[in-house]
């Protein structure tokens, strides 16, 4: 019997280190990381103004859809853009025309005073710009833009609360757009400006209806975005 | 304490055959079946070397560890008398979740490197996909950047094996019995493996059991070390090194045993960038210098032992042994 009891002891002390063992194998410890897991590389003040140019000249060829626009099929509830295949910008916007404000009833594109323009959940549209001599890049943008038309000036106001996103590849950013002015037969936006947050900086784009837009980097690094080609230029001081 | 010391005839030769058979037929399941590296050196063929050493990273880093585990399955080992076996050590390596992915950054690199049409462009080159333990759908990309911008994206390489446990398997014998002494070989017969070349493995180690000069110890102790070299075709070649100290204690059938160790190991990838022709190599040392060792041993008939390991990397291992 004291042989039974002294077996049972250390066999039993045995297979709980057995158990132990399966338990820490089944548990799992963890190794340590072994693969590169670097970081995005950090933008500069410049590399943000570029983005932020390419996001200025989105909005010369977007916003202006809001009073250029004319469809095909005039008496739809909402209509679609699609962008010319020659053009800068591919995919579709959808707009929907209201009169009476945003909660008003749906209209014509020629008799609202509201537009909501926006991509549909899931899409975006793609810029193509030229950043190195002689190769294209192409940027993906959503929009979720509002604003109020002014049917007998041919003139929008963006309206506070417009917003969208650009993508390039592991860059993500997004724009807030307020009090931007466009009209009929004006190649640039009139006034308003567009704040664009992206890779740790916050730019400030203010269009003045001319083809040149300034750009206030982390409101310390000012940059002249040239709005037909994208071109930025440090302005000192 | 037991004592291996005598060869019960019939029984122990029985056995010893059937480890034999069993060692001789995962010697041929494993030259024959379809080896990672043939299917590896396609999947780094298509890649530089940084891209490769970081999509091969994981296995890299796991496989010293592979190698330098398994040592001993106990501490004992008898001062008179004869002690044999034969069997076979499997070894697999846990990695982070995180590992099966992998992103490499080069800031103001001559994009041309990558992109001719970007010759004389400075830029950054992001390198991101899954490793080779990674997702087996998903591709991985080269992207260069310039301005903030994406100027360029080449798709690269899926994982090859969407697996946390890096597998290794080594047939292994040792004899010994003589003033504690005990020698051990693992060992690969030379396989073929067609125009990728042949594989290699060999290692060998020595153990001794102090108990001989310490008959009093409630434990038995041992110190050793193990060499060895994993040869496979020309695309790797690895070395690993290990000096180790064990103890155990016998609680029949049941042996527990743990241990401490330290070991180097390092790796050596070499193959051909098929898109440029371009010859590439890289040597790796392995980051795993120390572990703890914690196992169990079940001596019923053959020796079946479950351990686990830990030191930067997480390692379990069994091993079936047959002998005396």
């Amino acid at each position: 019997m004291r042989n039974i009891r002294k077996n049972l002891v250390p066999a039993g002390l045995a297979m709980t280190a057995l158990l132990l063992v399966w338990g820490l194998m089944l548990g799992g410890c963890e190794s340590e990381s072994v693969a590169p897991h670097d970081g995005n590389p950090e933008l500069s003040a410049a590399d943000a103004a570029n983005q932020s140019s390419i996001v200025a000249m989105a909005m010369v060829e977007v916003l202006p859809q809001l009073v250029d626009f004319v469809p095909n099929s005039p008496n739809k509830v909402i209509y679609t853009y699609t962008f010319p295949l020659d053009g800068d910008i591919a995919g579709s916007v959808d707009l929907d025309f209201r009169i009476g404000g945003a909660e008003g009833a749906s209209a014509t594109y020629s008799e609202a005073d509201y537009c909501h323009l926006y991509t549909e959940a899931g899409d975006s549209v793609v810029v193509t710009v030229e950043i190195i001599e002689g190769a294209e890049s192409h940027i993906l943008f959503t929009f979720d833009i509002m604003g109020t038309i002014n049917q007998a000036e041919d003139s929008a106001v963006i309206l506070e609360g417009s917003h969208g996103s650009m993508t390039s590849g592991i860059y993500t950013g997004t724009f807030a757009i307020a009090g931007v002015g466009v009209a009929v037969g004006h190649d640039y936006p009139d006034s308003g400006t567009v704040t664009f947050t992206g890779a740790s900086h916050e730019t400030v784009v203010t269009f003045d209806g001319t083809g040149t837009a300034v750009a206030v980097v982390d409101e310390t690094d000012t940059y002249e975005i040239d709005l037909d080609t994208g071109e930025i230029t440090a302005v000192d001081g | 304490m037991r004592r291996f010391n005598t060869l019960r005839t019939g029984h122990d030769l029985s056995t010893i055959a059937l480890g034999v058979t069993l060692v001789l037929t995962l010697l041929w399941g494993a030259g024959t079946s379809a080896w990672a590296d043939d299917d590896l050196e396609d999947k780094l063929s298509q890649v530089g070397a940084v891209y490769g050493e970081a999509y091969s990273s994981p296995f890299i880093y796991a496989h010293g560890p592979n190698q330098n585990s398994a040592m001993y399955q106990s501490a004992h080992i008898p001062w008179s008398g004869l002690t044999f076996g034969i069997g076979v050590k499997v070894m697999a390596t846990r990695i982070k979740e995180e590992d099966q992915y992998f992103q490499k950054v080069l800031e103001d690199e001559d994009l041309g490197k990558y992109d001719p049409d970007y010759a004389g462009q400075t830029g950054d080159v992001v390198m991101s996909g899954p490793t080779i333990f990674g997702n087996t759908e998903q591709v991985g990309s080269v992207k260069g950047y310039v301005g903030g911008t994406e100027v360029f994206n080449i798709p690269t390489i899926t994982g090859l094996y969407d697996t946390r446990m890096v597998p290794l398997a080594a047939p292994e014998a040792y004899v010994g019995g003589l003033v504690g002494l005990k020698l051990t070989l693992r060992y690969f017969p030379e396989l073929s493996m067609g125009s990728y070349g042949k594989t290699k493995y060999f290692g060998y180690g020595l153990q001794w059991n102090i108990n001989g000069l310490l008959k009093d110890l409630p434990v038995d102790i041992m110190v050793g070390f193990f060499n060895q070299q994993l040869k496979v075709g020309s695309l790797i070649d690895s070395n690993a090194s290990t000096i180790f100290a064990g103890v155990s204690h016998d609680f029949s059938p049941v042996t527990l045993y743990g241990g401490l160790a330290a070991e180097t190991s390092d790796m050596t990838v070499a193959y051909t960038f098929v898109e440029e022709d371009q010859d590439v190599s890289f040597e790796v040392d392995g980051r795993q210098k120390s572990r703890f060792t914690l196992g169990a041993t079940l001596d019923i008939l053959l020796k079946l032992n479950l351990e686990m390991a830990y030191g930067k990397m997480a390692t379990y291992s069994a091993g079936l042994m047959f002998g005396f």
